[in-house]
């Protein structure tokens, strides 16, 4: 979760922030403030325009409970030590750029970053396994022939 | 029941790792067509980052470690990591493992595993000694 005070984006069972130290409330406890003021009319994305993914724009005090974005990591080095695939390499680089975008609040950036080194390890571990097949026939067929 | 995209890929790593785990148990690589020598070095005689993982793997739950970390240096020390990884996905589904490390360090991991590519194909002490089964195959092919 999103710290109130500095922003920081925390773990999910975090009590308090890891940057700045302020609490962080579990999502039962949290009392929106009455606004003080008219909400501006909320923005609809054009039609045909990109998906919207973007945040609700981030209020001191409020804190914003947004839905993790993974990175995929682990089977990023999955990928790349156990399917031998340069897959995995651009699963690690789009890993980083999940932290990066994350480090800088930049929520729909990692989610699109998070989506494609989903799609991109999907890849991996489905190629590794139709080459493991493959070449497990073409051993098979030798081992069979001599 | 539908299954979300991340549960899914959590799903199929998962059961990738035990598939391999349960096939070196009972297996030797390279013995079987079930567990093929890699396709690229059988190709191009090179050796990708993850050439001996299999091999370290079928050392490792025999509980030869030296001989588990000859075979793949680098997958040898990264195993508990992905380990890790792979039980905070399954207690924790909304914990965002690894999301707040920084990308630098992603990326150093990330030249980490090319330098290590590139190193362990020198024929040439001490780089060598990086290729799976730590032995200088090469270099030694060389010199006679």
């Amino acid at each position: 979760m999103f710290c109130p005070q500095c922003g920081f984006n925390n773990d999910q069972q975090s009590r308090h922030c890891s940057q700045c130290g302020a609490a962080l409330q579990p999502p039962a406890a949290i009392q929106p403030p009455v606004p003080q003021y008219p909400a501006p009319p909320p923005q609809y994305p054009a039609p045909g325009a990109q998906p919207y993914y973007a945040p609700p724009p981030f209020q001191p005090g409020v804190p914003v409970i947004l839905p993790p974005v993974p990175n995929y990591m682990t089977q990023a080095v999955l990928v790349t030590l156990f399917c031998c695939l340069p897959l995995g390499i651009v699963g690690i680089i789009r890993a980083g750029d999940v932290n990066k975008r994350l480090a800088a609040n930049d929520y729909a950036g990692a989610l699109a970053a998070s989506k494609s080194a989903r799609s991109i390890l999907w890849w991996g571990f489905g190629s590794g396994l139709v080459i493991g097949i493959i070449y497990a026939l073409v051993q098979f067929a030798n081992v069979a022939n001599h | 029941m539908r299954i979300s995209a991340d549960r899914g890929i959590t799903i199929v790593s998962t059961l990738a790792v035990a598939a391999i785990v349960s096939a070196v148990c009972l297996l030797r690589p390279g013995a079987t067509f079930l567990l093929p020598p890699c396709p690229l070095h059988a190709l191009t005689g090179l050796y990708c980052p993850g050439c001996g993982s299999t091999r370290m793997l079928h050392h490792l739950v025999r509980g030869e470690l030296g001989m588990a970390f000859r075979d793949n240096p680098l997958s040898f020390m990264t195993l508990p990591v992905v380990l890790y990884g792979l039980v905070r996905q399954w207690l924790q589904p909304n914990s965002g493992v690894f999301t707040r490390i920084r990308p630098g360090w992603i990326m150093a991991f990330g030249v980490i595993v090319i330098a290590f590519a590139v190193a362990r194909n020198i024929p040439a002490k001490p780089f060598c000694r990086l290729a799976p089964g730590g032995e200088c195959r090469a270099a030694l092919v060389q010199a006679h």
